[in-house]
């Protein structure tokens, strides 16, 4: 039988095409956290005012789809940690692979299922109005909180793409650094409440809402790609480095 | 509170999920049944879409965001500069006019939800008016988040005791308001800055404006706010 | 052509060793059988081989080239073991479809039929199988594949007897059919012996000894009969395992006679046979001094 020469390109490829099934338990849990968030989405915050002179008292209820928009992200942390635990990562060495590639059929993954997440979570909106609709007795004004344009709706859904995949980014190097020892089960959470809180003491609760604001308050779109791209690609990176070494079937 | 039936869809909803998602043991293709469950779910969010934009704006509300001023001028203001029949006359709601014979009149302002109400008075003697009194209420529009609600505000209303020499005012009662709006994901938010929660609603002015001949006096509690025209008060 | 070369291979854990200076060239397109004791050392230098442990110190060619996070060796070697976790997402007929996708050279063909001859169903999950089961579908897999380095360890474990049998030769018809290297390291060498050519036996993380089957089988003789006769073949020779029972010994010796000594032997009225390879590989990697037996007689 003759040798055969394989290419990396190819094989990240066909990683691809593989992990579209075998990590079809993403996609399922994907629908699931979501509907969840719907349901909590359908409690809405509320806001009262009382009019001068006593002439109105107002309750305003605001709904909105941000939960699922969080939750996604949630998701996307916790599937890219789960992608880098043992029964996932060695699921490549079976076949055909080498770190490399496992990592950037990963990424690959993880960048598609982002704008699956992103997608579907500002769609959701539109099914959380109908839904609201239908069933609530009070019956909302159905025609706020929407888009002017196609391109607000699309620029929105990359936005929150964007966002997933950097949460994902975040999860696939906790799961690598887990990969790495063990103890960073619990040293990684430690590290980070502990980082936040010494911070947030030193910086008089500046820190957090400083980062925050960086990505949460910026308004171009060219920008927060740049942002949470680069934030990704460090993350990424730095877990295809520290991978690079690791035995597998232990 | 969420109705009953609401109540039982969820539970319905949440059972179905529990029982239906695709389980690995079955003897079927996992992968295909997740496939179909997406394709699904992916159906019925896109058919929200257009969905929502038939669905009727129901409560004959309409929004005119882009015509409405956030400020209305001040009625009292108005009033003072002797502007109010003038400018002020688009926020006219209703006006009376009554036959008095008395030269002292009056004044009482009924109670509203066990407190008295602040509704200001004003009032101009003028010279051509002889045993009338003209009143005329103005209210400034009541316009939340780009919605014009002023039709749902109670009416004030005037009652006239000829013999009591009273002039009863009934102001309107507080009206409770619930509404529902929608508010955009913070995504989309961020990049079109929609989200700041200024100006949720301009708030309403009310003013009764009453034109008194020259000579009656008028008496009223401490607890009526009565402004007069050009004297010093 | 040698498609696999170890020189001085160390594996240490801590101060331990798992593989202790091991030089050991492999040629290409035979079947070599990997033998030794629980913890010689098999497993690890086949995981080294297979690129998925890293080497210590010393070198390691396979396809001439590193194995570790090796592409190349990744796409033309085939790991077969009992840890073979497959995607429990995926349902057999999934799993073999992937396969296809990913090696050149797999026969679906060849997949399908053993399926359907091991009573598989393509909707089954790969995690509710037996263990047999397991080692069956792995072996599938192995096979189809078709890789110039197909590599297993212990590959049937689990499996009962009937199937075993269909395994090697299973294995031994599609290895004549289509050439290719293939490293069996197994406990049950006596059965295995059938299908291989070469054997590599290593002891405490060393290679033993390397050599052709047909030289293993001849390696040694036994001889058994009164003890003071068969004492008298014993001397100046290598005495690779005995057994007394009261006046009679069993012997096992390297076999080194000359064909007159062995007609000697025979009208000395002892008992010549075979050694086979799987209770030679016992002899000669016995560590503790003495036997089983020892332990039980001494207390």
């Amino acid at each position: 039988m003759s040798l055969t020469k394989p290419s990396l390109a190819q094989t990240v490829l066909k990683q691809f095409w593989f992990k579209l099934k075998s990590l079809a338990g993403m996609i399922s849990s994907l629908i699931m956290l979501q509907l969840i968030g719907l349901l909590f989405a359908l409690g809405a915050s509320s806001n009262f005012y009382t009019g001068s002179d006593g002439v109105f008292d107002l309750q305003i209820s605001y709904y909105s789809a941000d939960l699922v928009v969080v939750f996604t992200m949630l998701w996307g942390f916790i599937s890219a940690i789960t992608m880098k635990t043992k029964a996932y990562r060695e699921d490549d060495f079976v076949f055909v692979t080498n770190r490399l590639s496992s990592n950037l059929s990963n990424i690959a993954y993880l960048l598609a299922a982002s704008v699956i997440g992103g997608v579907t979570a500002i769609l959701s909106g539109y099914l959380l109005k109908v839904v609201i609709y239908l069933l609530f007795e009070s019956t909302p004004i159905i025609h706020t909180g929407l888009t002017d344009s196609l391109v607000e709706l699309l620029s929105g859904m990359l936005a929150a793409s964007l966002f997933i995949f950097m949460f994902a980014g975040a999860g696939y190097l906790v799961g690598t650094l887990v990969q790495l020892h063990k103890a960073f089960t619990y040293i990684t959470p430690v590290a980070v409440i502990g980082f936040i809180l010494l911070s947030d003491r030193i910086s008089d609760g500046h820190l957090l809402a400083e980062v925050g604001e960086f990505y949460f308050n910026e308004a171009s779109l060219w920008l927060l790609s740049v942002k949470t791209l680069v934030t990704a690609g460090l993350l990424l990176a730095g877990s295809i480095g520290i991978s690079q070494r690791l035995e597998v079937k232990t | 509170m969420m109705p009953l039936s609401l109540l039982l869809i969820i539970g319905l909803l949440v059972f179905a999920a529990v029982l239906f998602t695709p389980k690995k043991r079955q003897n079927n293709s996992y992968v295909k049944t997740v496939q179909w469950a997406f394709g699904i779910y992916i159906a019925v969010l896109l058919l929200s879409v257009p969905v929502v934009y038939l669905l009727p704006e129901g409560s004959g509300l309409s929004a005119d965001v882009e015509n409405a001023p956030s400020e209305f001028p001040s009625l009292l203001k108005l009033a003072d500069n002797g502007d109010i029949e003038h400018t002020g006359h688009v926020y006219q709601q209703e006006t009376w006019e009554v036959q008095v014979e008395n030269q002292e009149v009056q004044l009482t302002m009924s109670e509203v939800n066990g407190s008295h109400a602040r509704l200001p008075i004003y009032v101009e003697h003028v010279s051509n008016q002889q045993d009338m009194i003209e009143a005329a209420y103005y209210q400034t529009p009541f316009i939340v988040e780009g919605f014009d609600m002023s039709n749902r505000l109670g009416s004030l209303d005037i009652g006239f005791g000829n013999e009591s020499g009273r002039l009863n005012i009934y102001p309107p009662g507080q009206t409770r308001i619930d509404l529902s709006m929608f508010k955009q994901e913070f995504p989309i938010a961020q990049l079109t800055g929609e989200r700041g929660m200024e100006n949720v609603y301009t708030n309403s002015d009310q003013l009764l404006y009453l034109k008194v001949p020259e000579d009656m006096a008028l008496n009223y509690h401490d607890h009526i706010e009565v402004y007069y025209h050009n004297e010093n008060q | 052509m040698n498609v696999i070369k170890c020189t001085d291979l160390t594996k240490s854990y801590g101060q331990q060793k798992a593989l202790d200076n091991l030089s050991v060239t492999i040629e290409e397109n035979k079947i070599t059988g990997l033998v030794g004791r629980n913890g010689a050392g098999k497993t690890t230098l086949l995981k080294i081989l297979a690129g998925f442990w890293r080497v210590s110190s010393g070198e390691v060619n396979v396809f001439s080239r590193k194995p570790f996070d090796n592409l190349f060796v990744s796409a033309n070697t085939m790991f077969v073991d009992d840890q073979m976790n497959f995607p429990t997402a995926l349902t057999l007929k999934e799993i073999l479809e992937q396969a296809g996708r990913f090696y050149d050279n797999w026969d679906m063909e060849l997949a399908e039929r053993l399926f359907d001859y091991f009573s598989f169903r393509p909707g089954q999950n790969y995690s509710v199988l037996s263990k047999g089961k397991k080692s069956t579908f792995n072996m599938i897999v192995g096979l189809c594949s078709r890789c110039r380095l197909t590599i297993f360890d212990e590959p049937t474990t689990g499996m009962d007897t009937a199937v075993r049998k269909d395994f090697y030769r299973a294995l031994l018809k599609d290895y004549l059919a289509h050439p290719r290297s293939i490293i069996i390291s197994s406990h049950h060498v006596d059965e295995v012996e059938e299908v291989l050519e070469d054997v590599l036996l290593v002891e405490s993380g060393q290679k033993f000894l390397h050599m052709p089957i047909e030289d293993l089988k001849e390696y040694a003789i036994a001889l058994n009969g009164p003890s003071e006769d068969v004492n008298k073949w014993r001397r100046d020779r290598e005495v690779l395992h005995t057994k007394t029972a009261g006046n009679n010994t069993y012997a096992v010796v390297t076999n080194d006679f000359e064909q007159h000594e062995l007609e000697q032997i025979n009208l000395a009225g002892i008992d010549m046979s075979s050694v086979s390879p799987g209770d030679l590989c016992v002899y000669l990697t016995d560590r503790a001094k003495g036997g089983i037996d020892d332990v039980f007689d001494k207390a």
